[in-house]
């Protein structure tokens, strides 16, 4: 079990991360790293941090401790907003669309750091989810659960991200919709986007992910491929006890 | 040069009692209460009205009614006045309204309030105003004019003196405590049966009471009132005082009004260029104070003589964070002793809960045991946190039944169910900050009866004792769970380790029925873990079946008898963890199901 | 009024309600202002009468020295947006960013009410000051009598809707405002920086306000420093009507508002017009603060 090679070719390097929200950390020190094209997921029990570590990760918290790094370059003190001018999406899990907005609008807010790219990218993303077309001129309040889910994805991909973050995309979405929310980032991973996804659906992760990472306790406590990790009956006690 | 001081001082105790007032309602209660001064101006003209003799030359006025009231007598019923008002006004507005629409509310209304008085002359005479009202006591003594100037302060004093004693008594009262707690979270006062509506508007009424005794002793000295004194803009000039003197402490009201209303005005008056401008001067006294206040927020938020000698200098959690959630009214709480009866003390039988399109809980079906320790556990979006807001009665379900101990409580709220004997803590600690250890113990006491205004000030000799008793178990119960080191630091200032183990002693003390703790070791270390499950244990041992909602296994393992396993807001598993390891579904719910593919 | 043939009730009403458009007209114009300014901050600004003032008495002092009106209104508008840009950047700002209660906050805006008023009170003294700007005949249009200064207020308000309307619809700018508005960590993950939002609505809803504190003083005769806080009462009720935070329903707002004050005002003594507006704003806060418009609480808290 060895980590990916922390090389200049990781997309994403994060070293020491500790974050919590005033009091004890939550995330108590963890190193993960993204390589370029790669899904990578982080998986575990709850109350593990797993979120937590995701929104340092994007800046939306503050980290107490460690460094993010962003195709090289050092992106710890940067707010969110020049994160995502570096290349990072973010995909929250509640909140992840501007209800009062247009579907259309929502698109063009994405894409505010890359205004010039807006037109071509929403051809793009509409052509990864036809059904986002016939309701671009509808409030995105007006959507469906899976509709918003797709929608929060295209609002991401709107500035043509490195690295895209996503926090449990398929919370609250029924098994179907579920799959085919996966389908879709298996798409976005297919044209070169890296992806970090931290998600409820341990073994469905693991199955499609390149490398994993299992948290506990605000910790690391299990890496390695996907598949791997898998079938370990390890990870039946680290959910369960025992 | 005497005479000049005792004409300020005069000035200064009648304001100095206004600012009480106003301590009572921002203070203590934390109400921004803006149009405070309406309350000055009632009692004021009513004490004009009480003590005006017949028509002394000043033409048909229709307030003279000549009654030409005893200076006491006069008082009383200024006060009664505008401590009715306060009610009307009060058992309204408090209802509906919070934080910053109630202020705005207030304002309106205590300018619809100016507006009617200064236009409606047959009310006070309008902008006139009513003067000419008798000095008190003045007929009856015979002094020099610097005599009974003095004599006047020297009873203002004895006004403010009494004032203060009263309301320092009220604040150190059960009655006040529970003001303060209502204060600083009214989710966890009404979780502790306080009548969260009830407290507010007793607090109301008593700050307008005392408004209305200084609005008394304003008229007493200057002898006329009319809309000119009493603009919007003076209620302002209170908070200013109030905010610099120490929001909350009585002293530093006092402290706040000699300061910034009467030292100001003098300073100012004291600086050549400025103080011979008639028109400037007032407008850079009130930008002083606009600095000030400002200042003071953010250098030194509460003010010269904070409201606690151990706070930090920082922003009481009052004004930092607002708690959103009503309370409601409740009654008497339980406390029982077990029986070893079969029927479980808790039920839940098919509840439903839906969010918009989403089932949190859909047929939810399982029992609790008396004195039993239940696990309540389940992935992210199982239901558990909806479930123990249902219980508790946060929320209503759907549909389904709860009961406890042979009785059905859904959809009753928070306060009722906690009367009945449930307690429920919460996933973030819901803790009073600025009442210390011991205090947040004994106020956490479900005998509502003790938190009574009246007894504050008229039973005191049997609160003493009923006090000392509640003491006395408070610090039994703060040293069993190992917090007697802080007992007196404000809640506040505890860690988080500490400020749970605060919620198991809080719970100790009502020794309810059943207790539904809610994550109670998220965050926390595994030393502080086996002390909270040592607390646990103390209290199902004294009486109180516990369900615990929780993500860490191995303590649910250990403390609990049984658990209760939720997934996708149904029951998937009852039974001992090594049992549910075994339960595939179990498993798959915390797993999830993997790829179709 | 009322002389000549017999004048209908109805007329007379509808005399009133063209009184309204006036005062509805810049009570829009500042209650947009409001509402965009909450929709971002959510703290309402109890300085916002005084915003008002200064713009009018900048416009005034223009008037003094220039005789031009279109410069007047010019540097009213500056002023506002100045003021604006202070109280965010010196005291809301550093407040907001340290995680301060709202109801705090909202303190703090008393307090530079104060100021500001007390500020302008010892500049210019308490006195009205009058301003005179040559006015045309009243002349009927329609039911409403109406001169051509108050002709151009209320197309200049029109006006000023649609140009607001257009810039929350059509631009950039309006878009990451409704944006910052509804989520302010959403926007930031979508790359706005909400703090420069902030300070661009600022600067918008700055200068409307001078703009609206301007011509109350026209259309008052004069400038006085509490001219915007008399005002302030009847801009919330007419922002909460509407279901504050929204734009849209402060226009609405405005008119209802307006036109009740004005027409009450034939009916019961005028002195009670800005009563009649307080009332209207008791009752929504008791009893309908989400405004008339929308279905779910609005949050103020």
């Amino acid at each position: 079990m060895t980590a990916p090679v922390e090389s200049s070719g990781d997309l994403l390097l994060v070293t020491g991360l500790e974050a919590g929200y005033g009091g004890a950390p939550i995330v108590r020190g963890i190193d993960l790293a993204v390589g370029k094209g790669m899904l990578t997921c982080v998986v575990g029990p709850n109350g593990a941090g797993k979120s937590t570590a995701l929104k340092a990760i994007a800046g939306s918290i503050r980290a107490t401790g460690g460094r993010v790094q962003l195709a090289g370059r050092d992106v710890t003190k940067l707010p969110t907003e020049e994160r995502v001018g570096a290349g990072l999406g973010y995909v929250p899990q509640v909140a992840n669309v501007f209800t009062t907005l247009t579907v259309l609008e929502n698109l063009q807010i994405g894409a505010i750091r890359k205004r010039s790219r807006t037109k071509e990218n929403v051809e793009m993303v509409c052509g990864i989810f036809p059904d986002l077309k016939p309701a671009l001129g509808r409030p995105a309040g007006t959507l469906s659960g899976g509709q918003r889910s797709m929608l929060a994805l295209s609002r991401a991909l709107m500035a043509d991200p490195l690295l895209l973050l996503l926090d449990e995309p398929t919370a609250g979405l029924a098994p179907r919709v579920e799959e085919q929310v996966w389908d879709h980032i298996l798409n976005i991973q297919s044209r070169g986007i890296s992806i970090l996804v931290v998600e409820q659906n341990t073994r469905r992760a693991l199955t499609h992910a390149g490398w994993a990472y299992v948290m506990v306790d605000g910790a690391l406590a299990s890496q390695g491929p996907g598949l791997d990790l898998l079938g370990r009956q390890e990870l039946v006690d680290m959910y369960l006890g025992g | 040069m005497l005479e000049y001081l005792v004409s300020v001082l005069t000035l200064g105790a009648a304001t100095a009692v206004i600012v009480l007032g106003l301590n009572v309602r921002w203070g203590l209660s934390g109400q921004l209460d803006l149009g405070f001064y309406l309350m000055v101006a009632v009692g004021a003209y009513v004490y004009g009205v009480a003590t005006l003799g017949p028509s002394n030359g000043q033409g048909q006025v229709t307030y003279i009614l000549g009654l030409r009231l005893p200076f006491l007598v006069a008082i009383l019923i200024a006060g009664a006045a505008s401590g009715l008002l306060s009610l009307v006004i009060g058992s309204i507005a408090l209802r509906r309204v919070r934080g910053e629409r109630y202020a705005i509310v207030t304002v309106a209304a205590t300018i619809i309030g100016y507006s009617f008085i200064s236009q409606y002359s047959p009310l006070f005479d309008g902008y006139n105003g009513i003067y000419g009202v008798p000095r008190p006591f003045a007929g009856v003594l015979n002094l020099s004019a610097q005599g009974y100037s003095n004599f006047y302060f020297v009873l203002e004093v004895c006004v403010l003196v009494i004032v203060f004693v009263l309301l320092e008594m009220v604040r150190r009262s059960p009655f006040g405590r529970a003001v303060k707690a209502v204060r600083e979270d009214e989710v966890a006062a009404a979780a502790f049966g306080k009548s969260v509506y009830g407290l507010r508007l007793k607090a109301y009424v008593l700050g307008g009471v005392v408004g209305g005794i200084g609005g008394c002793l304003l008229m007493g000295y200057i002898s006329a009132f009319n809309p000119a004194s009493w603009s919007a803009i003076e209620t302002f000039l209170l908070y200013g005082a109030l905010i610099v003197g120490g929001t909350g402490n009585n002293a530093g009201a006092v402290l706040g009004a000699l300061i910034v209303l009467i030292g100001i005005p003098q300073l100012a008056q004291a600086i050549p260029v400025v103080g011979n401008d008639a028109n400037a001067l007032p407008a850079i006294e009130n930008m002083v104070i606009g600095l000030l206040i400002i200042g003071v927020l953010r250098f030194r938020p509460i003010g010269i003589l904070p409201e606690r000698k151990t706070m930090s200098g920082q922003l009481p959690r009052w004004m930092l964070h607002g708690s959103k959630k009503e309370g409601v009214t409740a009654e008497r709480s339980m406390v029982s002793p077990t029986d070893a009866v079969a029927a479980p003390i808790l039920e839940v039988r098919d509840v439903r809960k839906r969010f918009g399109g989403l089932y949190a809980v859909q047929g939810a079906t399982f029992s609790v045991q008396r004195s039993s320790i239940t696990g309540l556990v389940g992935p992210n979006g199982a239901g558990k946190s909806t479930m123990i807001n249902l219980i508790s009665g946060l929320m209503s379900p759907d549909s389904g039944v709860i009961v406890l101990d042979g009785e059905e409580i859904q959809g009753r709220p928070l306060h009722w169910t906690s009367r009945r004997g449930l307690l429920r803590t919460f996933q973030v600690a819901r803790e009073w900050p600025k009442l210390t250890v011991t205090e947040n113990v004994i106020a956490a006491h479900p005998d509502r009866e003790r938190e009574s205004l009246w007894r504050s000030l008229f039973a005191r000799r049997s609160l003493r004792r009923s006090e000392n008793e509640l003491e006395a178990q408070a610090l039994a119960t703060i040293d069993r769970l190992g917090l007697s080191r802080v007992k007196d630091e404000l809640a506040g200032s505890l860690s988080g380790g500490q400020k749970r183990l605060l919620e198991f002693a809080r719970a100790a003390m009502v020794k309810p029925k059943v207790l539904l703790l809610d994550e109670p070791l998220a965050g926390v270390n595994p030393v502080l873990a086996q002390e909270i499950a040592a607390a646990v244990e103390d209290l199902r041992s004294a009486g109180t079946t516990i369900v615990i909602v929780e993500h860490n296994m191995r303590f649910v393992e250990k403390s609990c008898d049984t658990v209760v396993v939720m997934g996708q807001g149904r029951v998937i598993g009852e039974g001992s963890m090594a049992e549910l390891r075994q339960n595939e579904e179990v498993v798959e719910a915390y797993l999830g199901s993997g790829s179709m593919a | 009024m009322g002389t000549g043939p017999q004048v209908s009730p109805m007329s007379t009403f509808l005399l009133g309600v063209g009184f309204g458009l006036v005062t509805a007209a810049i009570l829009a114009i500042s209650t947009v202002a409001l509402s965009l300014q909450f929709a971002v901050t959510n703290v309402p600004n109890f300085a916002h009468g005084e915003i008002m003032t200064l713009g009018a008495f900048v416009g005034y002092s223009t008037l003094q020295w220039s005789h031009s009106v279109p410069l007047a209104i010019v540097l009213a508008m500056a002023s506002g947006s100045v003021l604006g840009v202070a109280i965010n950047k010196f005291i809301l700002g550093p407040f907001r960013k340290r995680n301060t209660a709202l109801l705090t906050q909202f303190v703090l805006t008393i307090a530079i009410s104060l100021i500001v008023q007390n500020a302008l009170l010892w500049i210019y003294g308490g006195n009205t000051l009058p301003i005179s700007v040559s006015s045309g005949l009243p002349v009927h249009i329609g039911p409403f009598l109406l001169t051509p200064e108050e002709d151009i207020i209320i197309g200049a308000a029109a006006a000023i809707m649609i140009a607001v309307h257009v810039l929350l619809r059509y631009t950039m700018f309006g878009k990451s405002q409704r944006a910052v508005a509804e989520s302010p960590s959403l926007a930031q993950a979508s790359g706005i920086s909400a703090s420069k939002v902030i300070t661009r609505t600022w600067i918008l809803t700055g200068a409307l306000a001078g703009l609206a504190g301007f011509v109350l003083g026209l259309t008052s005769g004069g400038v006085f420093p509490t001219l915007g806080f008399g005002f302030l009462l009847v801009v919330f009720a007419a922002a909460i009507l509407g279901g504050i935070g929204r734009p849209y329903g402060a226009m609405a707002g405005a008119l209802v508002v307006g036109v009740a004050m004005e027409v009450s005002a034939l009916y019961i003594s005028s002195d009670y017009k800005t009563s009649v507006a307080f009332a209207i704003l008791i009752l929504a806060l008791l009893f309908r603060p989400q405004g008339l418009f929308t279905s779910r609480m609005a949050e103020m808290a």
